[in-house]
């Protein structure tokens, strides 16, 4: 690969990481095409790409003088959410000039580290955000439920039907995206057993999505401890499961809602299911007549209010703003661009060894990256 | 659902083996998130592709056929979630597969064969 000679090192390794996931999840070596519902996530990307960069690194620079490292890290907690905004190197970073564009890389790279430890890109297969003492201190200090034997019956199915049904509900309030309202770390290895965190958070933005209301919690995690199977995680939130069936391999679990203690039996498990199979369906009954241009607000809406909390501190509004509304006059662009991007992302990658493939996408986003006068 | 496959099954459709497991049912063919009321509980659910707008059918579901997808896809994913077979990218299986005919999903090998074939 021939380099500038002042490509940042980090901004190379984000890049390459991008390049391996886009290679191993949609191109012909991979593991299947990229997520399209509502649409495209490329598509979604675009979009992002238009805005989302510049405000990233507006707002990053004016925080730092506000607020100091923990408040920071609260403030953007959820790093596979982060590390998803490196994928608007698939198109040019909405009109960021050459080093500022590799200046956002970086920033969006430092953001993640302010939550995850170790590889910030889960190359061993684990997004560690807890330190080991306080996994230690969760299962010490909780009443899990027993995920074994008669009495157990069932409880593993309920579990993985809670966290599908707010898995799908993150889905559908985040548009299509699967990596914000909800953060899956560990495992965390304990002895001979793994702790698997799901958090789930912000899960009524009522702001933007009125059914959103009927939830009745804003948070929920759960730690569940499983033995005797291969769990990984990779940076953008995806949990794979190698060789067995997750629920048959739970030993015990506990779900927290909102700051509570642990629930503590069935009946409650199965009104917590209904709970989240109720707003789901009014989620689908909300948005089974969407039009692509109602997606397509809503999903500017989301990433503006993803950065409400921010815009409360610098005191300044946090709803679109007339040109990011006009992204909505954009649709046709859009889809076009995605396109265009889909034949070039596959013709770079079909017919190539793996490792090649890698090579050509890294370098196709550096020069998107280091491109001067980059297109908005 | 462990089990080995049945010697000289038919196999009807191949794909991507998303998520192990052996289950026998009735293939339920839903072209649309509107058909989600026509799953019965143990149906195998056999679809294009699957979003949250399924979820309902999905959790009623015993083994997963999808046409499309991969193993990052949305019914790869819940299927492993719930610990059912799953076999995903088929490209046919809507097609092939008989709305109501049981058939047995070979979620390890990634493969749905006839039933008593």
């Amino acid at each position: 690969m021939a380099q500038r000679v002042s490509y940042s090192p980090k901004v190379v390794e984000a890049c390459r990481t991008i390049a391996e996931h886009v290679v191993t999840d949609i191109g012909p070596h991979g593991r299947g095409s990229p997520p399209l519902y509502p649409f495209s996530i490329i598509e979604v990307n675009w979009y992002l790409s238009r805005f989302l960069p510049r405000e990233i690194l507006s707002i990053t620079r004016r925080l730092g003088r506000k607020v100091d490292r923990n408040q920071l890290a609260e403030l953007f907690w959820g790093p596979s959410g982060i590390i998803h905004l490196l994928y608007c190197a698939d198109f040019q970073l909405g009109g960021l000039a050459g080093d500022e564009s590799a200046a956002c890389i970086e920033t969006i790279a430092d953001l993640v580290a302010l939550n995850r430890r170790g590889d910030i890109y889960c190359r061993d297969g684990r997004n560690t955000i807890w330190e080991e003492e306080r996994v230690a201190k969760e299962l010490t200090d909780l009443v899990f439920l027993d995920a074994r034997g008669k009495e157990a019956e069932g409880l593993p199915r309920l579990l993985a039907a809670i966290n599908v049904a707010l898995w799908e509900y993150c889905i559908l309030i985040q548009i299509g995206h699967r990596a914000y309202s909800h953060e899956f770390h560990g495992p965390y290895p304990v002895d001979d057993e793994y702790v698997l965190v799901r958090e789930f958070h912000g899960l009524k933005p009522t702001e933007v999505w009125e059914f959103c209301s009927a939830l009745p919690f804003q948070k929920l995690t759960t730690i569940e401890v499983y033995r005797d199977v291969e769990i990984r995680i990779d940076a953008f939130n995806h949990l794979d499961v190698v060789g067995a069936s997750l629920p048959s391999k739970l030993q015990r679990f506990a779900v927290i809602v909102d700051d509570g203690p642990p629930l503590e039996n069935r009946a409650q498990l199965d009104d917590l299911r209904g709970s989240c199979l109720d707003v789901l369906q009014r989620g689908i009954r909300t948005v089974r007549h969407f039009s692509k241009s109602d997606w397509v607000r809503k999903l500017l809406e989301m990433r503006c209010l993803w950065l409400k909390p921010h815009r409360d501190i610098l005191g300044e509004d946090w709803e679109p703003s007339a040109e990011v509304l006009g992204l909505l006059d954009r649709i046709a662009e859009a889809e076009n661009a995605t396109g265009e991007y889909m034949r070039g992302m596959l013709g770079r990658v079909v017919g190539k060894p793996p490792e090649v493939a890698v090579e050509q996408v890294t370098e196709m986003f550096l020069t998107n990256v280091y491109q001067e006068g980059s297109s908005s | 659902m462990s089990g080995k496959t049945p010697k000289g099954s038919r196999v009807l459709v191949e794909g991507i083996a998303a998520s192990p497991g052996l289950v026998t049912g009735r293939a339920n063919i839903l072209m649309s998130p509107d058909q989600v009321d026509k799953m019965n509980d143990g149906d195998i659910l056999v679809a294009v592709e699957t979003n949250p707008e399924y979820t309902l059918a999905i959790l009623k579901a015993s083994g997963i056929v999808t046409d499309l997808g991969g193993m990052l896809s949305h019914p790869a994913i819940v299927a492993r979630e719930l610990g059912i077979p799953g076999v995903v990218g088929t490209k046919q299986a809507t097609k092939v597969l008989e709305d109501g005919v049981e058939v047995t999903v070979d979620g390890t090998k990634g493969v749905v064969l006839a039933k008593g074939s």
